[in-house]
């Protein structure tokens, strides 16, 4: 009696085994699975957790109307930037992480897609994820995402001014500088390793003070030859320095604006809309994108591999791509959409000078470098 | 000698005022040096977001409480403040236990090496912050701690424990020791002597003790920030955050409100309970 | 004092609970410090015992940071001592008001640092109250740049501001210390106030003096978040420098490198102030 009870015991706990191996398996890929079992597993799992580091005010409202609508909770966490993606790098080696989704953007996506932490590829796989920008979708930073990340917006750098104070704001590089040199001290930009709107400029600087834009495209290595001549764009730096004023953010180079202690400022279009939205910034505050160009780019989604609520996590990530939601992403936080298709209201630049000034970022391995250079042949000097 | 009495209390009436002049000068700056920061900090707390408070504005041109709105939906800070009233009673309590037999065997005995523990008691509380805290996450990094409540309370604990060790130790240092000779020639037994001597003078010294304690837990930043960040926020967690990379004046002015209400409130209210003797004897006394 | 003297055994029992606990914290710590520095317990990459950290440490950017970390330390000491000093000897035998003083100065103690950093650096804004009052007044006819400046201005008026009420505590409680017998035998023999304080008070008081600037001088000289959120963008302090290494440059061998130059420098500066604190038990009460 008792053997075969045992046995049986034993034989059922196989079959469980190789059953739940199977259910596992099968569970596991969502990735392959009709879009409604998904949501079915979604809505099973109950809940995620979401990582972003700014933008509180919309990941907060989707993610009560997500919880609304699916039933699903989602706890939204805003940590700091580098503890956010170093936190998922960290976890990348344990067999369950805690972060279930998060925004990803910047030079830190390559320690991400290095580590092999994501799950995916999503693209082609989260609904209307092929009406998202074409670019984003497959290369960021230039480095190829392999569709690991889901564009969620874009935006773009640009100069922040007051009219009154400038009433003709320059296009061209030699209209900037004779601007500075009439006006010194009352342009500012960030730390470049403490944001990406004083990475904008350094960019900028370096294509205009060089030209030749094209020559880092493609490249996903640093090319030593392509920097031999930076010295000079240093060199600028250092000899212009009492006509910057150099801020500790992408929000302080706006503050600075609004308490009136410069007149122009490098900032994003995003972090512009809200604090004109907030009332950090004075209303009559414009921004516009001068000729001699501003990159911009977007951020993304992604799904570390070892989350443990993916179903929930990716549709959470279809949901955030839905054409309304993006329009609601954009009334509330003022990023442009990463959506194709449509377009949003919210827009402090017009189209067609973000078509005709935006450039695209340089490469991740240059712009890391020239964070690094900045700091130590200008701020060090 | 007549004029020499005649001029005595008018030499000494205008030291008087000149002294009290003096005196009303001094708090007069006080406040305002107090005073005013915090008033500017509520000021841009309460800035209305359909006015933006820019020069030539001194004062923000219409007030609201859209601010303090945004910072209770959207932030972090119910999370916060969760954590940190969480961890601040669990660190207090941790700390008492902890601290209370080894600041009675401090106040009460002598022994070689004494001064060397009183220094090694110091230690968290003057030693850089910072570094400590980097280093003993690598510790509870490789102890799986990392990230965990226990963690935090660890950290806490080893930052706050001191304040309450060295108070309890001059309470007990302060109880003179005829008393304890009279109870004891009074018939009184050990637990008597606890219950009826030592508790009722030592509960000033643990009453400041516990609101040191309390008060730098809620405070501490930097272990918080690098252990518990970003699964665990405190409250000084997110006004840094507002502070920093994610830089927003009116947010990190409503949050340190947040913070500082609660510190000062205790303050007032245990003023009566610290007297100078206790907050110099958490610092300036070996 | 003295209760029945315990055995060792209960003595050992009695402490280890308070002291034991921050021993072994404290110790893991330090010790954790010191070997990532020689390159042990990497957690990061390989671990192998090199000195290639040290030897690298020493470069322009950690000599900036360290002086810049010195000044913080001094300035922000004696900078406090400047006015603690005057307050303490004013509140001495002073009834009038000195409640009031006393209420309103202890406030910034119970002020969190970053509290402190934010609410100086609004004072300090372009658009700020201080800048506001200067142009009203008319000493300037436009507003002044205070914010993120080379020197650390910003840094050591917070520190002043944060550290004031502490220096005055420990200060006001040494003045306690010296009988004011001799200070009225001087005055008898016909001293004048000032005569009083430069050679009786002040030369008693010194060892106050010593423990006040040496506290203040080791809690700003390690601080990390008044000078991140209120220092200059170059030099950063080398609580600053080190955690950018660690964490954003990932460099976990220097920063600990830089973390046991600020514990050796600290643990240097107790040493100080043990000598000082034996020195006020010795003058007794």
């Amino acid at each position: 009696m008792t053997s075969r009870r045992v046995f049986l015991s034993g034989a059922l706990t196989v079959v469980a085994m190789l059953g739940g191996a199977a259910v596992c398996q099968a569970a596991d890929d969502y990735r392959t699975m009709p879009w409604d079992k998904v949501v079915e597993a979604a809505k099973a799992e109950g809940e995620m957790t979401f990582y972003a580091w700014w933008g509180e005010e919309f990941w907060r409202t989707a993610a009560k109307d997500f919880e609304g609508k699916y039933g699903i909770k989602v706890n939204v966490v805003t940590g700091d930037r580098p503890a956010n993606i170093g936190k998922v790098v960290a976890e990348a080696s344990s067999a369950t992480g805690t972060i279930d989704a998060l925004l990803v953007g910047g030079v830190e996506l390559k320690s991400l897609l290095d580590a092999k932490a994501l799950y995916g590829p999503l693209v082609g796989v989260i609904p209307d994820s092929d009406k998202l920008d074409a670019k984003l979708s497959k290369v960021q930073e230039g480095y190829a995402t392999g569709g690991y990340l889901v564009p969620v917006y874009r935006n773009q750098t640009g100069f922040v001014y007051d009219p009154e104070k400038v009433p003709n704001p320059p296009q061209s590089w030699a209209d900037f500088t004779a601007w500075l040199d009439a006006n010194p001290g009352q342009f500012a930009f960030n730390d470049p390793s403490k944001g990406g709107s004083g990475q904008a400029f350094v960019q900028a600087a370096i294509v205009n003070v060089l030209g030749d834009e094209e020559r880092y495209a493609g490249d996903t290595e640093l090319d030593e030859k392509k920097v031999a001549d930076w010295g000079k764009v240093w060199d600028w730096f250092n000899a212009n320095q009492d006509k910057f004023t150099i801020t500790a953010s992408n929000n302080d180079s706006l503050d600075r604006v609004n308490q009136g202690e410069v007149m122009m400022a490098a900032a994003w279009d995003d972090d512009t809309s809200v604090s004109l939205a907030k009332g950090t910034l004075f209303k009559r505050a414009k921004l516009y994108i001068p000729a001699l160009g501003m990159p911009g780019g977007g951020d993304s989604l992604g799904i570390p591999a070892n989350a443990l609520h993916k179903a929930a996590a990716m549709l959470f990530v279809a949901y955030l791509v839905q054409a309304d939601v993006q329009k609601q992403l954009n009334a509330t936080i003022g990023s442009y959409l990463a959506r194709t298709d449509i377009t949003g209201e919210n827009a402090l630049i017009p189209e067609e000078q973000r078509q005709k000034n935006g450039r695209a970022w340089i490469p991740g391995a240059y712009k890391g470098y020239f964070i690094q250079q900045f700091v130590s042949e200008v701020l060090q000097k | 000698m007549t004029e020499a009495v005649m001029t005595l209390p008018q030499a000494r009436r205008s030291r008087l005022s000149f002294g009290q002049f003096l005196a009303l000068l001094i708090i007069a700056l006080l406040v305002i040096w107090t005073a005013v920061p915090l008033f500017m900090a509520v000021m841009w707390s309460l800035v209305n977001p359909d006015d933006p408070w820019s020069p030539p504005a001194v004062l923000p041109p219409s007030l609201s409480l859209a601010q303090w709105e945004y910072v209770f939906t959207y932030s972090e800070i119910a999370k916060a403040v969760t954590t940190s009233f969480l961890l601040a009673p669990i660190v207090t309590l941790l700390s008492f236990v902890l601290a209370l037999p080894t600041a009675y065997a401090i106040g009460r005995f002598s022994f070689p090496g004494k001064e060397a523990l009183r220094i090694l008691i110091l230690l968290p509380v003057v030693m850089p912050a910072m570094v400590i805290a980097m280093f003993l996450s690598r510790v509870f990094y490789g102890l799986g701690l990392s990230q965990t409540f226990l963690g935090l309370v660890i950290g806490h604990t080893l930052l706050a424990m001191p304040y309450m060790l060295r108070i309890l130790a001059t309470a007990f240092e302060a109880i003179p020791q005829d008393v304890i000779d009279a109870a004891r020639n009074l018939g009184a037994g050990r637990l008597a002597l606890v219950r009826h001597v030592l508790v009722p003078m030592v509960l000033p010294g643990l009453f400041a003790g516990a609101v040191f304690t309390f008060i730098t837990s809620l405070e501490e930043f930097n272990l918080t920030f690098v252990i518990g960040t970003p699964t665990f926020q405190t409250i000084p967690t997110v006004l840094f955050d507002y502070l920093g990379y994610h830089f927003v004046r009116t947010n990190a002015a409503v949050v340190s409100i947040i913070l500082m209400v609660p510190s000062v409130a205790l303050l007032f209210i245990a003023e009566r309970f610290l007297k100078t003797e206790y907050l110099s004897s958490a610092f300036g006394k070996l | 004092m003295n209760d029945m003297q315990p055995g060792r055994i209960t003595l050992l029992l009695l402490i280890i609970p308070g002291a034991g606990f921050i021993f072994l914290f404290l110790s893991a710590a330090i010790l954790m410090t010191f070997l990532q520095s020689i390159g042990l317990y990497s957690l990061v990459g390989e671990s192998h015992l090199t000195a290639s950290y040290w030897l690298s440490l020493m470069d322009k950017t950690f000599f900036d940071s360290f002086f810049f970390s010195l000044k913080v330390g001094v300035g922000s000491a004696f900078g406090t001592l400047l006015f603690a000093y005057p307050l303490a000897l004013f509140l001495r035998r002073r009834r009038f008001g000195a409640r009031t003083i006393g209420s309103i100065i202890k406030i910034p103690l119970f002020v969190p640092a970053l509290v402190a950093a934010f609410l100086i650096l609004n004072v300090l804004a372009f658009n700020g109250v201080l800048n506001n009052v200067l142009l009203w007044i008319g000493i300037i006819d436009r507003p002044m740049r205070m914010l993120n400046d080379t020197f650390g201005w910003n840094v050591l008026i917070i520190q002043v501001w944060k550290n004031l009420p502490f220096q005055l505590l420990i200060i006001a409680s040494v003045l306690e210390t010296i009988q004011t017998d001799i200070e009225d035998a001087a005055r008898n023999l016909g001293a004048n106030p000032l005569r009083v304080i430069f050679h009786i008070v002040l030369p008693l008081s010194a060892p106050g003096i010593l423990i006040a600037v040496v506290l203040v001088f080791i809690l700003t000289f390690g601080d990390y978040a008044i000078t991140r959120v209120a220092g200059p963008v170059y030099p950063s302090s080398l609580s600053v420098l080190m955690y950018t290494d660690a964490f954003t440059l990932q460099q976990w061998g220097i920063a600990a490198c830089i973390g046991m130059v600020v514990i050796v420098a600290s643990l240097a500066f107790v040493a100080i102030y043990a000598r000082a604190a034996r020195m006020i038990q010795g003058m007794g009460r």
